[in-house]
């Protein structure tokens, strides 16, 4: 049984290397913006999220750049966060919290 | 227990995420169409996806012509979808990557995600969901 196991295991092994060097190496790389770190824009969606709801918000450094609820407006909106030194802003659009549940799997 | 093998695996991660502050696996993550035009965004990990799809805001937000892109048809459980590929830089944690990404073409789309394609593909990958933790870092090939 054991020896039926590795020889099974053995052919699977040659099985993937072959089935690997037919796929491209995924290239990855160390971030050129640093590590994301979106805990202050997440704490911030919490405390006051439910002041917003059927509006984007922009945040950046876990304060609020600006809200609407046209989308339309809120590329001005990242943009001055941009201008006041937020590499990379906040987008989010908040909903109610009592929307059914995601189910996923989209 | 005769008869039985026990095999042991390991990987290992550069970093750990915990998503106890979100009610769903969520993942905190840039994405950037050049240099110096970077969004942050909140996504779901959905496994069962094969792309990674966001709301049709963001590829505005990134400068990106919607319709441009590479148009996909994307089946669900409950129906279809129209999204546009594009391509972009993907951050999550400190580790990023070129990929293509979809926009749904949909204004209302309700969620972002990332799923195989994009995302899950370029990672190692662990998760504990009774602690809430995912395990993360860069795939590396036996």
């Amino acid at each position: 049984m054991r020896l039926r196991e590795m020889t099974a295991n053995c052919i699977m092994g040659v099985f993937k290397t072959v089935l690997m060097a037919a796929k491209t190496l995924p290239h990855t790389r160390k971030s050129s913006i640093g590590k994301v770190d979106l805990s202050r824009e997440r704490e911030w969606i919490l405390q006051h999220g439910h002041l917003y709801v059927g509006e984007w918000v922009v945040l950046g450094d876990g304060a609020l750049v600006g809200h609407s609820a046209d989308g339309s407006e809120i590329g001005a909106m990242v943009e001055k966060a941009r201008a006041e030194g937020i590499e990379a802003p906040y987008v989010k659009f908040v909903r109610e919290g009592s929307e059914p549940i995601w189910m996923g799997w989209l | 227990m005769d008869g039985m093998v026990m095999s042991a695996f390991s990987l290992e991660f550069s970093d750990c995420l915990n998503y106890s502050r979100y009610d769903e696996i969520t993942v905190e993550i840039f994405l950037s169409s050049n240099q110096e035009t970077h969004v942050a965004v909140e996504a779901k990990v959905d496994t069962g996806s094969k792309f990674c799809i966001f709301q049709p805001r963001y590829a505005f937000l990134l400068g990106f012509d919607l319709k441009a892109g590479v148009r996909e048809t994307i089946r669900t459980a409950a129906g279809h979808f129209i999204a546009y590929g594009h391509e972009v830089t993907l951050t999550v944690s400190d580790i990023e990557w070129d990929t293509v990404v979809y926009f749904a073409e949909m204004e209302n789309f309700p969620v972002n995600v990332v799923g195989r394609i994009g995302f899950i593909d370029h990672l190692q990958f662990g998760l504990v969901d009774y602690e809430q933790l995912l395990y993360l870092g860069p795939f590396e090939a036996a």
